[in-house]
Order: C-alpha cells, then sequence, then structure tokens
C-alpha cells in the first residue's frame, strides 16, 4: 500500500512593492534576514526618518481634510504651533514603535524637512488628494516557468501583490481652484500628450534624494521607482472609484531642503551628467549651485527648483505597466526561487542572492561580516568612537 | 450577476464540484444568517470560500462589504489564499464563458476579489482602528505577546516584589494544580496574563470579581487587581494595547455607533472555527452582524475545540442558534457537513465511534449531529495498527525501525501481507508526523519522553533520519540558546556583579543565568570556541574597543552585541532552525526598547557608572529575564513549512488543521500505571488550570458558573484531543503506547477508548491490529 504524498498547503505568498520588491533587489540576503526572519537593523535611522515624513504628511492631510469636509479648508502654511503639535504626535507614534532618530541632528532635520514639506508642498498637494494611504492588492500567476522545478515549494499558482500608495490625486483641468497650481502644471508639463479633461496622479513619498539617472553598478532605482508606481497605476485602475491615471509621480522628499552631502553629491552627479533635472541656464538656481562650496552654507533653493528636483513624472502606459509588471514578475520569481533552495538545503548565506553594489546598504548591514559577497570586514569589529585631539 | 447554475458551471471547470450538503451552506441567501457544522476533512475552508465567492457573483455583494475572519495567521492565510486563488480562475473562466451576455462578461471582469476583507479578528480588529480614525489620534501600537508578557512581568509581578506576596502565590499556586513544579515567576506570569485576558473575553464584572472573594482570597484578588492595574496603566502611559484591549476597544466604538465608514459598506460577515469563539468576539461578531442585518455565517466543530485554556467556550458554538435568536430574532439555517474527503474507511469509522464511545460526552456535543460520512469511493484503507511494547525504549526502537522502513527502506510488512510504503514520487518523511498530548522531550524528572527516545533511535538507523520538534525543548535549555545566552550576560555584566544588584530578577531566572554564565565560559575557554570570540567577548566585558585612539561609545544598541556574537555561531546565522533562536533574543531587545528607559541600549558614561549599571540592570531584568523566566517561546509562524525530510513532532494542538497520510498518536507512552500526577491527561480525576479559571472567573460574567463539573469538562476537553488527533490522517492511523495502556490493561486512559463510567469499550472490542 503506498502512501499518498502530503498535499502542501495551499498559500498565495503575498508580496509587497516596498517591503518585499525594493527589499530584495536592494539585497536578497538581508531581505531574508530583516524581512523574513524579523530580525531588527541596529542602524534604523532610514527607517525612522521615512516613516516621519510619511506620517507627517498624512497628518498633515487629514487636518486639512477635517476642514475641508466641514467646509472651512485652510490650506498650509500654517503657523508654527501647528507644525510643532504635529511633527510631536508623530514622533511620539513612532517612539511607541521603537523608533527614534538617536541622534539629534537628524530629529532637527526632520522637523525642518517636515515644516517645508507641510507648508511648501502642502498648498499645492492637498487640494488634489482624493484619497490617502491606499492600500492596493492584485493577484497574479506566480511565474512558474521561471522557478526551476526542484525549487517549487508550494501548492499556489498565483502571488498576491501588495502595496500602499501615498496619495491619489483627482485632477480636473477645468477646475478654476487649481489654475496656478504647480504640481499640475509640472505633470502637464511632463506627460508627452494631454491627459483626459478628469483624470487621476498616484503619488509616492520617498524619504530620500532623487536617486541618479544612470547607475553604473547593481541595481537601477530609478528604473525601479518607475516599476513600483506602475505597478500600483495596475491595482489601482481596477477600484471603482478611480479616474483614467494618467501618471505616477514620485516625491523625492529630501530635495525640498537638500543638506549640504546632498549638495555635493547634486554637483557630482551634475558634472558627471548622471542626473536629469539641473538648474536651467542662468538662473538664480544655477548661481547658487555653481557658487556653492562644500564649507559655505546650504543656500535656499527656488521652490520652481527644489519642486523640479523633488518631482519625477512617470508616464503610466499600456505597455510601460506592462513592462513593470513583468519586471515585478521576475522579481518575486527570484524571491522564490532562494526561498526553495533555501528549504531545500536547510541553509542561508549559500542559498539567497547578494547584492554588493551599494556600499552604504552593505555598511550599514548587521551580516556584513559573514556576508559571503561583502569582504571589507570579515569579523565583527568592538565599537568605538575617535578620541578627538 | 451569474446565475447560480452559470457559477456552478464555472466553478466545476476550476476545481471539484461541491456535494449537496456544500452546496446546501453555499446557496443561503446572502442575508441569511448561516450555521454550519463541518466535521473534520468535510471541506469546511472550500465550503466558506465557495459561499463569499457566490454572494460575490451570484447575489451581487461588493468585495469589500465581506468580512471573513478565522482563528489562526496561518488559517487566515490560507482562507484569503483559497479566496483569491479560486476567485481569480473562476473569474476568468467566467470572462471567457460565451454563454454568458458581453455586458455580464465585463461587469465580472471589473470585479476585484482582492477587496474581500480577511484576517484573525485581531488583525481586522487593528486594521479598522488604523484605516478609520480621527485626525489628531493615534493608531493603535499593538503590544505583541513578548512586549505584554514583559510588562506584566516588570510592572505587574516584580514591581514592589508582587510576586513574592504569600496570598497571591497560594492562590496562582492554586489554579495551578497546586504542585510547585514548574509554578516559577514565568508561570504565575502567564496565570495572571490569562486572567487578564479572560477579564475581557468573558467580558467579567472585574470590580466585583476582585470584591467578591471568600475572606481567605481577598488579600489575593486585590494583589492581583494591583498588578493587572499596574500593567494597565504602563499600556496606556506608552500609548499601546494588548490583544485583549484591541478587541474590546472596536467593540466599545462599534455599540457606540462609530466606525461609520466601515459598517456602512459591511454586507456580510463570516466566522471560521468558531468553536474556538468567547463573549468578547462573540459580542463584536453580533455587533458586527447588526451593520448588516445579522447576516452572519459561522462555521465550525464543537468535537475540535482545543483552545479552552486560551479562553475558547465551546458553548457559544453548541448554543450559537440559541444565543442569535436572542439577539436577532430569527434562528439561522442549521447545515451540517458530513461528507469527509480525508481519510480512509476504517478512519472515519474510528472516529465515528470515538465520538460516541462516552455517554456523557454525547450529551455536550451539537444536537442532532449526523455521524461523518466516507466519500464515495473511499478505499478501505488498511486496518487501524496499534504498537504497544513493555517500554518506551523498546517502543522508541520499534517506532523507528517503522518509520525507517516506510521512509528509508522497502516499506513496512504487516501480517496480512500489505506492505507499507511510501509514496513512488517525492514521498518522505514529510508526509508522517507523530502527534503527542506534549511534545516535550523530558518529563518532570528529566527522564527522556518518547520524542527524545524516537530522536535517539533514529539517528542511529542508517542511513540516520533527522527529527523536527520546536516544541520539545524548553527554550532555555536549548544549547545554543543556553551559549548565546551566557555569552550575552558574560559581556554585559562579567562575573554577574550587576545581576546580584537587580531588582526583579526572581530566583529562577537568576539561576538559569548562572547555568547560562557556566556553559558560555565553559565554552569561550574550550578548543572548540571560534577564534576571535573570546577577543571580542573581552572587548565588550571591559568595554575597551581595542584600537589605539578609540574609546567605548557613550551609547550602543544591545543588537550590536548579540549580532557580532551571532557571527561566530554558523548554527545561529546560517541555519534556518537558529534564526528562530536568534528571533527570540531580537524580539525581547525590540520589547525592552519599547518599555524600558535605555530602549535597548548600553550606556557606558565614566564620569557616571551608576548610570552605565542601571542601563545593563535593565538589560538583565527587561531582556534576558523573560527569556530566562521562560515566559517567552519561539515564534512558529517564522518557520515556512515541515522539512520533508525530517519526522515533524507535533503537540495535537499544533496539528489541528493539518492532515498527514501517515499520523502516528502517542496514546500512552508515558504511563506505565494508574499515578494520580499523570490523571489529568488520560483519564482526569479532577480539572486543571483552564477548568478552575473557569470556575473562578464565569460567576461574573453573563454566562454564569459553568453548569458541568470541572472533572467533566476535563473529560470532554480530553476526548476532544483526541478526536482531533484520530481525524487527522489520509491513510495510515498507528496509535503507540506502553503495554499497561492496552485496551482493557491496567491504566485507564480516555484515548484507548476508556469511558468516563470507567468502561474500556475498546477493550471488548478493539479498533486496531497489533503490530
Amino acid at each position: 500500500m503506498r502512501l499518498s504524498r502530503r498535499p502542501p498547503i495551499y498559500s498565495l505568498p503575498p508580496y509587497s512593492l516596498t517591503g518585499d520588491l525594493l527589499g530584495f533587489l536592494r539585497c536578497g540576503l538581508q531581505y531574508r534576514y530583516t524581512r523574513i526572519g524579523q530580525l531588527p537593523s541596529t542602524q534604523p535611522v532610514q527607517m525612522w526618518f521615512g516613516q516621519f515624513i510619511h506620517g507627517v504628511l498624512e497628518e498633515a492631510y487629514r487636518r486639512y481634510a477635517e476642514g475641508r469636509k466641514a467646509g472651512r479648508a485652510v490650506p498650509p502654511p500654517w503657523p508654527r504651533d501647528v507644525i510643532v503639535d504635529i511633527v510631536e504626535l508623530i514622533k511620539k507614534r513612532l517612539a511607541a514603535q521603537g523608533l527614534y532618530p538617536w541622534d539629534e541632528g537628524l530629529e532637527a532635520l526632520g522637523d525642518a524637512r517636515a515644516e517645508v514639506a507641510i507648508n511648501e508642498l502642502g498648498p499645492e498637494l492637498f487640494p488634489l488628494i482624493q484619497r490617502a494611504e491606499v492600500r492596493l492588492t492584485g493577484a497574479r500567476e506566480l511565474p512558474l516557468a521561471k522557478i526551476p522545478e526542484r525549487y517549487r515549494f508550494r501548492d499556489a499558482d498565483r502571488y498576491e501583490m501588495v502595496g500602499v500608495v501615498d496619495v491619489i490625486t483627482h485632477v480636473q483641468l477645468r477646475d478654476p481652484s487649481l489654475r496656478g497650481n504647480r504640481l499640475v502644471k509640472a505633470i502637464l508639463a511632463a506627460l508627452p500628450q494631454r491627459p483626459p479633461e478628469r483624470f487621476e496622479v498616484i503619488l509616492d513619498y520617498k524619504g530620500m534624494r532623487r536617486p541618479p539617472r544612470t547607475v553604473r553598478e547593481g541595481t537601477s532605482f530609478w528604473d525601479v521607482y518607475a516599476w513600483q508606481v506602475r505597478t500600483y497605476a495596475e491595482l489601482r485602475r481596477t477600484h471603482e472609484d478611480s479616474l483614467p491615471i494618467a501618471a505616477g509621480v514620485v516625491l523625492f522628499v529630501n530635495e525640498l531642503l537638500p543638506t549640504r552631502s546632498d549638495l555635493v553629491q547634486l554637483k557630482r552627479e551634475v558634472r558627471a551628467g548622471d542626473t536629469d533635472v539641473v538648474p536651467a541656464r542662468g538662473s538664480e538656481a544655477e548661481r547658487s549651485l555653481v557658487g556653492w562650496r562644500e564649507r559655505d552654507e546650504v543656500p535656499r533653493f527656488p521652490l520652481e527648483f527644489r519642486l523640479a528636483r523633488a518631482l519625477r513624472v512617470v508616464e503610466v502606459t499600456e505597455e510601460s505597466i506592462q513592462a513593470a509588471l513583468n519586471a515585478f514578475d521576475d522579481v518575486v520569481a527570484r524571491i522564490e526561487t532562494c526561498r526553495g533552495k533555501e528549504l531545500e538545503q536547510g541553509r542561508v548565506l549559500s542559498t539567497w542572492e547578494t547584492n554588493p553594489s551599494d556600499e552604504s546598504t552593505c555598511t550599514a548591514c548587521d551580516s556584513r561580516t559573514y556576508c559571503p559577497a561583502y569582504q571589507k570586514e570579515r569579523e565583527p569589529r568592538l565599537p568605538g568612537v575617535r578620541v578627538r585631539g | 450577476m451569474i446565475t447560480l447554475d452559470d457559477f456552478y458551471r464555472a466553478y466545476g471547470k476550476v476545481v471539484a464540484p461541491p456535494d449537496r450538503e456544500q452546496r446546501a451552506a453555499v446557496e443561503r441567501p446572502a442575508t441569511d444568517a448561516v450555521f454550519i457544522v463541518a466535521g473534520p476533512g468535510t471541506g469546511k475552508t472550500t465550503s466558506l470560500t465557495l459561499r463569499i465567492l457566490k454572494l460575490i457573483l451570484v447575489d451581487d455583494v461588493p468585495p469589500r462589504g465581506v468580512l471573513a475572519t478565522t482563528f489562526t495567521v496561518k488559517a487566515a492565510a490560507e482562507l484569503r489564499s483559497r479566496i483569491l486563488g479560486r476567485g481569480f480562475r473562476l473569474i476568468e473562466t467566467l470572462r471567457k464563458d460565451r454563454a454568458l451576455a458581453a455586458s455580464i462578461r465585463e461587469r465580472v471582469a471589473r470585479i476585484d476579489i482582492n477587496q474581500v476583507r480577511t484576517g484573525t479578528i485581531d488583525s481586522i480588529c487593528e486594521q479598522l482602528l488604523r484605516e478609520f480614525r480621527d485626525p489628531g489620534t493615534q493608531p493603535p501600537v499593538l503590544a505583541d505577546d513578548f512586549v505584554a508578557k514583559t510588562l506584566l512581568l516588570r510592572e505587574g509581578l516584580l514591581a514592589s516584589r508582587r510576586y513574592e506576596d504569600k496570598d497571591l502565590d497560594g492562590f496562582l499556586l492554586d489554579l495551578h494544580g497546586g504542585s510547585r513544579w514548574g509554578f516559577h515567576v514565568g508561570r504565575m506570569n502567564d496565570l495572571v496574563q490569562s486572567i487578564w485576558d479572560r477579564r475581557f473575553h468573558d467580558q467579567l464584572d472585574w470590580p466585583a470579581f476582585v470584591k467578591g472573594a471568600r475572606r481567605e482570597e481577598r488579600t489575593a484578588r486585590r494583589v492581583l487587581g494591583e498588578v493587572v492595574d499596574a500593567y494597565a496603566a504602563a499600556l496606556a502611559e506608552r500609548g499601546m494595547v494588548d490583544f485583549a484591549l484591541l478587541e474590546q476597544e472596536v467593540l466599545q466604538r462599534l455599540r457606540a455607533g462609530r466606525l461609520e465608514e466601515f459598517r456602512r459598506d459591511l454586507r456580510v460577515v463570516l466566522v471560521d472555527e468558531y468553536q474556538d469563539t468567547n463573549l468578547l468576539q462573540e459580542a463584536l461578531y453580533f455587533e458586527l452582524a447588526k451593520a448588516c442585518r445579522g447576516a452572519l455565517t459561522v462555521v465550525g466543530d464543537d468535537d475540535q475545540s482545543l483552545y479552552r485554556f486560551r479562553g475558547a467556550t465551546v458553548e457559544l458554538f453548541s448554543e450559537f442558534a440559541r444565543r442569535y435568536q436572542q439577539v436577532f430574532r430569527r434562528r439561522p439555517a442549521v447545515v451540517f457537513l458530513t461528507g469527509n474527503y480525508r481519510s480512509t474507511r476504517r478512519i472515519v469509522e474510528l472516529v465515528n465511534g470515538y465520538a460516541r464511545l462516552d455517554d456523557e460526552y454525547r450529551t455536550v456535543r451539537v444536537g442532532a449531529k449526523p455521524a461523518l460520512k466516507s466519500r464515495e469511493g473511499a478505499p478501505d484503507g488498511v486496518p487501524i495498527l496499534g504498537m504497544f511494547r513493555k517500554d518506551r525504549p523498546t517502543l522508541a526502537k520499534d517506532l523507528a525501525t517503522f518509520v525507517h522502513r516506510v521512509f528509508r527502506g522497502r516499506g513496512y510488512r504487516l501480517l496480512d501481507g500489505t506492505v507499507i510504503e511510501r509514496a513512488s514520487e517525492g514521498g518522505d518523511l514529510g508526509d508522517c508526523a507523530l502527534l503527542c498530548s506534549s511534545p516535550a522531550e523530558y518529563n518532570r524528572n528529566d527522564d527522556p519522553r518518547l520524542p527524545r527516545l524516537l530522536r535517539a533511535a533514529l539517528a542511529e538507523c542508517s542511513p540516520s533520519v533527522a527529527v523536527f520538534n520546536p516544541r520539545g525543548q524548553d527554550l532555555t535549555e536549548i544549547p545554543i540558546i543556553e551559549r548565546f545566552g551566557g555569552l550575552l550576560l558574560e559581556c554585559l555584566d562579567p562575573g554577574g556583579a550587576l545581576q546580584a544588584q537587580t531588582r526583579g530578577l526572581a530566583p529562577d531566572m537568576m539561576a538559569t543565568f548562572d547555568r547560562w554564565r557556566q556553559d558560555a565560559v565553559r565554552f569561550a575557554q574550550s578548543r572548540t570556541s571560534p577564534a576571535r570570540l573570546k577577543d571580542y567577548a573581552v572587548g565588550w566585558a571591559d568595554r575597551s574597543p581595542g584600537r589605539a585612539g578609540w574609546q567605548w561609545p557613550f551609547s550602543v544598541p544591545v543588537l550590536e552585541l548579540l549580532y557580532g556574537l551571532a557571527h561566530f555561531f554558523p548554527e545561529i546565522h546560517d541555519d534556518p532552525e537558529g534564526q528562530i533562536y536568534l528571533e527570540v533574543f531580537t524580539r525581547q531587545v525590540s520589547a525592552c526598547g519599547l518599555i524600558g528607559k535605555f530602549k535597548g541600549r548600553v550606556v557606558t558614561d565614566p564620569s557616571n557608572q551608576e548610570l552605565s549599571d542601571r542601563s545593563v540592570m535593565e538589560l538583565l531584568r527587561d531582556f534576558l529575564g523573560p527569556i530566562a523566566g521562560g515566559t517567552i517561546k519561539v515564534n512558529e509562524e517564522l518557520m515556512e513549512a515541515f522539512p520533508r525530510d525530517r519526522l515533524s513532532i507535533l503537540s495535537i494542538h499544533q496539528a489541528k488543521g493539518l492532515e498527514f497520510p501517515l499520523t502516528i498518536v502517542d496514546v500512552g507512552s508515558d504511563y506505565k500505571g494508574n499515578y494520580p500526577a499523570q490523571a489529568f491527561k488520560r483519564f482526569p480525576t479532577r480539572g486543571g488550570t483552564p477548568h478552575a479559571m473557569e470556575d473562578l472567573l464565569r460567576p461574573y460574567c453573563d454566562l454564569g458558573a459553568p453548569r458541568r463539573s470541572e472533572t467533566d469538562r476535563a473529560f470532554d476537553d480530553l476526548f476532544r484531543q483526541y478526536f482531533v488527533a484520530y481525524s487527522r490522517p489520509q491513510e495510515v492511523l498507528l496509535l503507540v503506547g506502553l503495554e499497561p495502556t492496552f485496551p482493557g490493561g491496567p491504566v485507564r486512559n480516555v484515548a484507548t477508548g476508556w469511558a468516563r463510567n470507567g468502561i474500556c469499550r475498546w477493550a471488548s472490542n478493539r479498533p486496531f491490529v497489533g503490530i
């Protein structure tokens, strides 16, 4: 009498656009430890900053929307005490989750960026918002053909795509109140053809500077962010309340208030031709950038230039959506293959992809000393700070 | 949108169509209340999935109007997977169905099945409070079990040394069962947490409970009140809620008419595993159902209710029809699912016989419950097998031989010549499991139990076979945890000078610390110790960076030490099982970071030694203390799957909802005689902790004191436990035990056919053949 084979549990793996897709592309092994294994980072600085900015903008919008619902919308700029109230609320929320800035400089920078984001971006953005923090889900066929048969370990034919869009905006071109809106102007200017009379735009905040367009080695996050908003567009368009999606916008919040190191990097990228938004010839922004030296104070660039650097408009077409979905499938197949290998071999280090191309990702990684791909640090160093003088 | 016929036609192209009983459950109109009593292997999840898809496709219920919940995270993932997996295939089939009008096909194509809301009741409550919150308010920060246990321990029991209070000690010891064995501060914490949870789960009149004691208990209850008040205050101060408070908060909001936007969209509520519901959850489901005019479908099986110890009240299921009627003034439709699709006829026969074995047990089952029926064409299968041996080592050896022959040899030949062999394609040990009432590898006297002996016997086979038993060992005694814990202690507090001064470390925690330290020191000095480990540990112990021109930082996250040590242990950083243990430490660091003053960091300030010491003492108390105290368990959600090349050993509770082609059930490898200390596991003479807890608390809730004695309820629970165990196998069921537990032998044992009236039904009618 032959026994049967125990049927595997039927479960569709959920893959999120940020935590899974971006996490894996940054480094597969790090993703295994931190996302699948849930091991926290010793340096959660980026996590604090990202969540802080998202939280601040969401809370600010909620307050604006509450006023709008009551018929007395007061768009920013808002007085400092209101901003402080919002900022402190979010800090408290993050602290309750164990997230702290740990550095007064970072905290002050966060406060300043929060204020700029609310008071300079808010007046343009908030009137356009239809919904904030929109959870999107969809299911796609598991790309089985891309997963070697021996590593297919689940009885599932699909995977679930999960994402949270920061903001969905509705735009009516003839709406007089939107005349002169800088965001609308920037979006329309970036699109190759005029969108329909009413359309929507998916907007995603990133608590980082605008990445270079050209990447010489490793993953191009320029491309990855474009896939991300295009995938959002695919998931969003099944919603009953959706309008035709004309574009996705990735908003790099740090560009609204760049730091000294941001400017150093910007100058380097401008020289190398790696970035797509540079100051117009003869503009005030160009004068400020060209004349700036590292020891100087960071100049306040005109809002037009900062917004242009902050906004990246991603065109959404049928073809570009399909390309994004295929790219997503590829990454899912790579993750599933690694998972299958780990299950088969009972090992972690040799079964996950590594990506040592970005030094800052590696130096912040808690597994760097035993990572097979990172050779600069082969054993843990004891904590230490240089003695001054 | 489409007709029922269209629906079934399309569904039949996706998977096997439902049977008559399943159709009855699926087809009830969307507005109906439905009470589905579903025996094991009868396609409960399939029916629930199909009903949801029918509501959407036939009854036009918008997907976001459907809320479906179940008991565990894993079950919720499976339910969602089925809804999406089947739903998408069904939609694709309908889109191509030329028999449908183009306009209908277009409408079907627009359905976004993902919008069905699924999850455990806790995850749903968390979602609701997050998504539908007012501006200026905080979404709830959920204190997970690590944080909750640590806060309760620190602020409730250890603060003011309440754990030393004699009245409280006696009160909790009574609930524990009266024996000091296994009664330590971690156990006290578990008991207090159960009472706290039940305060909400049973919707207790708490002030009445605290005041209403007999004189000798009054002080204990007052101290208990202080413990939980301190815990509640500590949560509130941090803006946190635990699971019980989370559900209570949502209930209050629903009762106050809030969460309008969510209630407006809600059309149908469906609840799986309803037999494990408590009074708070019932109240939540009824409030949600009020938002959709009573459209509530519940599914479950009273015979499979195993979670009394977590506050589940099976009567809420067995009396669902009456309780629903009291609130909604109409009776739900009752549907029985009895067609078993899992097991052979012989196994189904055994399960049916077992459910009817005890007259008393029959009285508590859902009224008029029919027997399970084998599906048409189900094979008879091999007889149920029994392996009873004179002692545990012999049993372990023979069982290892059996397993080895089936999965690594040419099969196991029965007396009638039948050979049991592994599946020809890809058959492996993952097709088999050993189920025990407890998978612990050692007993109270530190003697090896069957899981341990079997592990050893399988290791001696050629080729050897490994065992997967993550719950088998006390976490504090797992060698890698001991060593890692000891190294952390020696790095943070070399020699234990601060440990001795740390308030709030119970004696059993200190004893474990000392054991860990000794192991770590021995290891670090041994030849097998990795090169440079000692230097690293000494550097930490001395707070010396070991580099000229550098000094030790003022504040370092203890996580850095944790990961630094992990570097030296490939069994931690390169083994998936080791990762699960590492996660125990990191989760507890996070909990410590959330509740402590030093946020999980080591402060080193040569000008303020007291500050430095306090940061370490906080880590000893809130990070390592709870692990050493036995409060912390491994997170089984991190285990992706049972490894297919190892024999899984599971508790019967863990096995619920699972099935295995070959299931081995330990019915009595521990019992050589009728020893009273083991009675609760085989033939109770009194109730256990969950029953004592019910007797203590239920008088203060609407349900009132339990009607049945605690001994009877303990018997009922044992029958349910083995009902679940015997209904797991698909093809072969093997019962194993010692000879004294052979039916009709000297040991009274519910698992081997004894009814509570003292008659062994299996003695004269043995349902298995011996091997």
